[in-house]
């Protein structure tokens, strides 16, 4: 499943940058997401009991992730107010959009603590980043994320 | 010493104040945290852990327990709420024998909505693979996700819940000239 996931992110991607069509957007920024969920779904175990191994391959993973260019995935309009039931992005994020884009950031670096951590095989290290980088995910969720 | 004071009747028995005042820690701890706490949310766990333990030992206790503290005794029909509602705004002390009608449904809804703040703690995904639910991956994501969603609403309703709670209890120490907080320490009135 993560492989369909993975193989269809680019398109996705690609689809979304392409075209400045609303709901593109929203659905690139979602595929995003839940790749990069996928991602640390799949890192959870690792971060518990680590296996340099598996944890490198991971990483590899969610480097490619990490490389998306996400500059495109917010425009104006795309707010739950605009597609209720479509995306649970509050209106929040562009009336605060410099917090937003740091909190992202932050997450982008974590990622990158984390993927440094996999690959000097650190298992420590792994732990401390992946805890680091849930921790950016609820940072945002809490602030611009509907719960529901 | 003089002769001892005759004693007042136990209203409060020790294990209620006991569940009552770690309860109160449980609660004030696990809300304060899930809004104001680390990223990382593990001692949030604690406390929701410590309110389910609490929460099962309460449901066991309202049927096994002294007369005060079973459900039997103080979950009242509407017409014995409704005749203790008359009597609130009369300057004097209630002198309930446990709770009291009314307040007997108080503790019912914060219990209730405590339940149900353990329950959808426990199935809830915020999808940050840090603070997931420990049972969420038993039920579907709609479910975790509908969770996550009660969770916040289940909380902002407790903060109210438990603001009347405090109310009630100032309510009766300078209106009605009744102190409340004596018994839940010591079990009996001054």
């Amino acid at each position: 499943m993560h492989k369909i996931l993975f193989a269809a992110l680019p398109l996705a991607l690609a689809f979304g940058a392409a075209s400045a069509e609303p709901m593109q957007s929203i659905e690139a920024r979602q595929a995003y997401f839940k790749a990069l969920g996928g991602s640390m779904k799949a890192m959870g175990p690792l971060a518990k009991s680590f296996d340099a191994e598996a944890a490198k391959a991971e990483a590899a993973k969610l480097e490619a992730v990490l490389a998306t260019d996400t500059s495109t995935f917010f425009p104006a309009g795309t707010s739950d107010a605009d597609f209720p039931g479509k995306t649970r992005a509050m209106a929040k994020i562009w009336t605060d959009m410099d917090d937003f884009a740091a909190k992202g950031k932050a997450t982008k670096e974590a990622g990158a603590e984390l993927i440094a951590a996999a690959n000097a095989g650190d298992g420590a290290a792994f732990g401390a980043a992946f805890g680091k980088l849930g921790g950016t995910c609820k940072a945002c969720h809490d602030d611009y994320r509907l719960p529901e | 010493m003089t002769d001892p004071a005759p004693q007042s009747p136990q209203i409060w028995d020790p294990f209620v104040r006991l569940f009552h005042w770690l309860l109160v820690v449980a609660v004030t701890g696990g809300w304060l945290l899930g809004h104001f706490g680390p990223l990382q949310m593990s001692w949030h766990f604690y406390a929701g852990y410590l309110v389910l333990a609490l929460l099962v030992f309460r449901l066991i206790w309202g049927f096994i327990g002294p007369r005060n503290a079973r459900f039997a005794s103080f979950l009242r029909g509407p017409g014995a709420v409704l005749r203790y509602l008359k009597t609130l705004p009369a300057r004097r002390a209630s002198q309930s024998e446990g709770h009291n009608p009314l307040g007997g449904w108080s503790v019912a809804a914060l219990l209730l909505v405590l339940a149900g703040q353990v329950g959808t703690g426990l199935i809830l995904d915020p999808e940050d693979y840090i603070n997931t639910g420990p049972l969420a991956g038993y039920v579907s994501s709609e479910w975790s996700r509908w969770a996550l969603g009660w969770h916040h609403r289940l909380g902002l309703l407790l903060a109210v819940l438990v603001a009347f709670h405090v109310g009630a209890i100032l309510f009766y120490r300078f209106w009605k000239r009744e102190d409340l907080v004596t018994p839940m320490i010591t079990g009996r009135r001054r």
